[in-house]
């Protein structure tokens, strides 16, 4: 097994990492900015070296200072977490220039599902189901227009090299999308370095629907099921919940039997994720990600199965340690992401913890960084903490995520927790199955 | 139940107090006088996390030193601007670049650091003389560390 490990990420993530090394008896390093020197991913590790100023691409992206403090303290392999330079397809390949394993995808794969026009065309050789859309980039606007009354409007334009939410926009006609495509052209490339544009049929009211998927060196392809994320605000994620509520069991086992012959065809390693829009009984494939997600926590929950563990060992070259068979999902969970937020404006919002008291009990797990007295930054993203409730039905977990949001205490800072209070508590929730604009339209109501 | 009815507590001071105790970040405040007398505190939460501990690393010596902790803020700190290891010669066997009691000038070379297999020569931002050199050979050095003094 790996003797040390080298986390290159901050936050939640980074302690979560921590923790399954510390598990395998993995020395750990932590890296981190000027910033987070007090941070808790660095005062758990074995062993920190600051690696630049605040500036994200200064430290957290700052690629040769991460390889450099592998080179000071002889960490073997590196684990990238979420974001970052997580599905940097060039970072990966230099560790391995660099004799130095990534745990996570081969740089190709990491490449090959970071073009997300890509993607969608390998996907569509492997008879996944995609959204329809132009095929490939648009040459210009006649082209994205041609396709568009193809399709049908409304469409979505979207940035190739987007993802995460980003990069795209709805336009209901010619006019819209000849005024939208510049504009969204020159976004793209200030933010992703790259102007592509792809344009998409738009789903009207679907569902975000996710499956998680486990490769090793051994021939194995598992899945372990999937998780419903529709609770978004602008894109972003912030309620999940294991298993999907309201999809026959049948429509699910096509799905999972898609991804995991598609994951073989690609001879894929490591943990990935496969996104879904869910419509009308259909499923559409929007993007893949290749790394470990935030809401990993629910599906480890329900299937027992502990997923940063299996990324070390499967980097390892290590056989996952079940089979298909074995990983039966019991219970139900949901994830409220608890973020540093002005309740009214959705600003995020740094500051001093002032008190911190943790939910506890049956069913009740916290992933965080934060503690009191600590000085959250705000250079980084806003994400506090992660409360992951599991209970025997769906119903259950609800009423336990409920009683846990009246425990917890972060004081000091502003939270989005009586927004995640609102949504569990609204009947809509209760009944299940909304969709990805639910929360956006409702949430004066709830 | 108290029978609030048969005490009137001034409030006013107690307000007064605590609202001192935030504002100069007290943990507790008194006052007293002939009459009357309180006092007011605030629980602190003893942060109960260990220190990470800096262990030395398979390749050399500890990458953070307590004494390059007391002059993190110290002008007269010449600071990594890199992680790496620290080179005081610019090849094995020659003489070191400085030497304590030297004079060195804006611009002028202090040591090497080594990053990625690229040799950095990290020059001085300050005009002075050399009074304390905080690394050793070899050692590994990490972003914003304090490297030297010149003063």
């Amino acid at each position: 097994m790996f003797e040390k490990i080298l986390i290159a990420n901050r936050g939640e993530i980074a302690v979560r990492i921590n923790r399954a090394c510390q598990e395998l008896g993995i020395s750990t390093v932590a890296v981190h900015s000027e910033a987070d020197r007090d941070s808790m991913h660095v005062r758990i590790a074995d062993e920190s070296v600051c690696i630049g100023p605040s500036a994200v691409n200064k430290s957290y992206l700052n690629t040769h200072a991460i390889i450099s403090a592998c080179e000071i303290t002889g960490a073997q392999a590196v684990h990238p977490g979420y974001g970052f330079l997580s599905e940097n397809a060039s970072f990966a390949k230099m560790l391995e220039d660099h004799k130095l394993n990534f745990i996570g995808p081969k740089f190709q794969h990491i490449e090959m599902m970071g073009d997300k026009i890509q993607a969608k065309k390998i996907m569509n050789d492997f008879g996944v189901p995609v959204v329809p859309g132009s095929e490939g980039k648009i040459k210009d606007v006649e082209h994205a227009i041609r396709i568009s009354n193809e399709i049908g409007f409304p469409v979505l334009l979207k940035a190739s090299a987007g993802g995460g939410g980003r990069g795209m926009q709805i336009v209901k006609n010619d006019e819209e999308l000849r005024k939208v495509l510049p504009i969204l052209k020159q976004e793209a490339l200030s933010f992703f370095g790259n102007s592509d544009i792809y344009v998409e049929k738009f789903i009207d009211s679907p569902r975000h629907i996710e499956i998680q998927v486990m490769c090793d060196t051994h021939g194995n392809f598992l899945h372990l099921y999937e998780r419903d994320c529709s609770v978004q605000r602008r894109n972003q994620k912030v309620i999940e919940e294991a298993l999907a509520p309201d999809i026959s069991e049948d429509n699910k086992k096509k799905l999972y039997k898609i991804c995991t012959d598609a994951m073989s065809r690609m001879g894929y390693l490591g943990l990935g994720t496969l996104e879904f829009l869910y419509s009308d009984g259909n499923f559409y494939f929007m993007e893949m990600n290749t790394r470990i997600q935030v809401e990993h926590p629910i599906t480890e929950m329900i299937t027992r199965v502990d997923l940063v563990r299996e990324q070390i060992c499967i980097a390892h070259g290590e056989k996952i340690f079940t089979t298909q068979e074995n990983i039966k999902p019991l219970g139900h969970s949901i994830e409220c992401r608890i973020n540093a937020e002005n309740p009214e404006t959705f600003q995020p919002s740094a500051g001093q913890v002032q008190m911190y008291h943790a939910p506890a009990g049956n069913g009740i797990r916290l992933d965080t960084f934060i503690y009191s007295g600590y000085k959250v930054p705000h250079y980084y993203d806003n994400l506090l903490a992660k409360l992951i409730v599991t209970g025997r039905t769906r119903n259950h977990a609800i009423k336990r995520a409920l009683r846990a949001l009246n425990e917890i205490v972060i004081d000091g800072i502003q939270t989005n927790i009586d927004l995640h209070k609102k949504i569990l508590s609204s009947n809509d929730f209760k009944q299940g199955a909304v969709p990805i604009n639910w929360l956006e339209n409702k949430i004066d109501q709830i | 139940m108290t029978d609030k009815s048969k005490k009137n507590i001034d409030t006013k001071p107690i307000k007064a107090l605590a609202k001192l105790l935030d504002e100069l970040s007290l943990t507790e405040i008194s006052y007293s006088d002939k009459e009357f007398s309180v006092s007011v505190s605030k629980s602190v939460n003893v942060n109960a996390l260990p220190q990470s501990n800096i262990s030395s690393s398979s390749k050399g010596p500890v990458v953070e030193d307590e004494s390059n902790n007391d002059y993190q803020n110290d002008p007269r700190a010449i600071k990594s601007p890199m992680v790496g290891t620290v080179y005081l010669q610019p090849e094995p066997g020659a003489n070191k670049f400085i030497n304590v009691g030297d004079d060195v000038k804006s611009g002028q070379t202090l040591l090497i650091i080594e990053a990625m297999k690229t040799m950095n020569p990290i020059e001085s931002s300050l005009q002075g003389k050399v009074t304390k050199i905080l690394v050793e050979n070899e050692q590994a050095v990490e972003f914003g560390q304090p490297l030297v003094l010149v003063e």
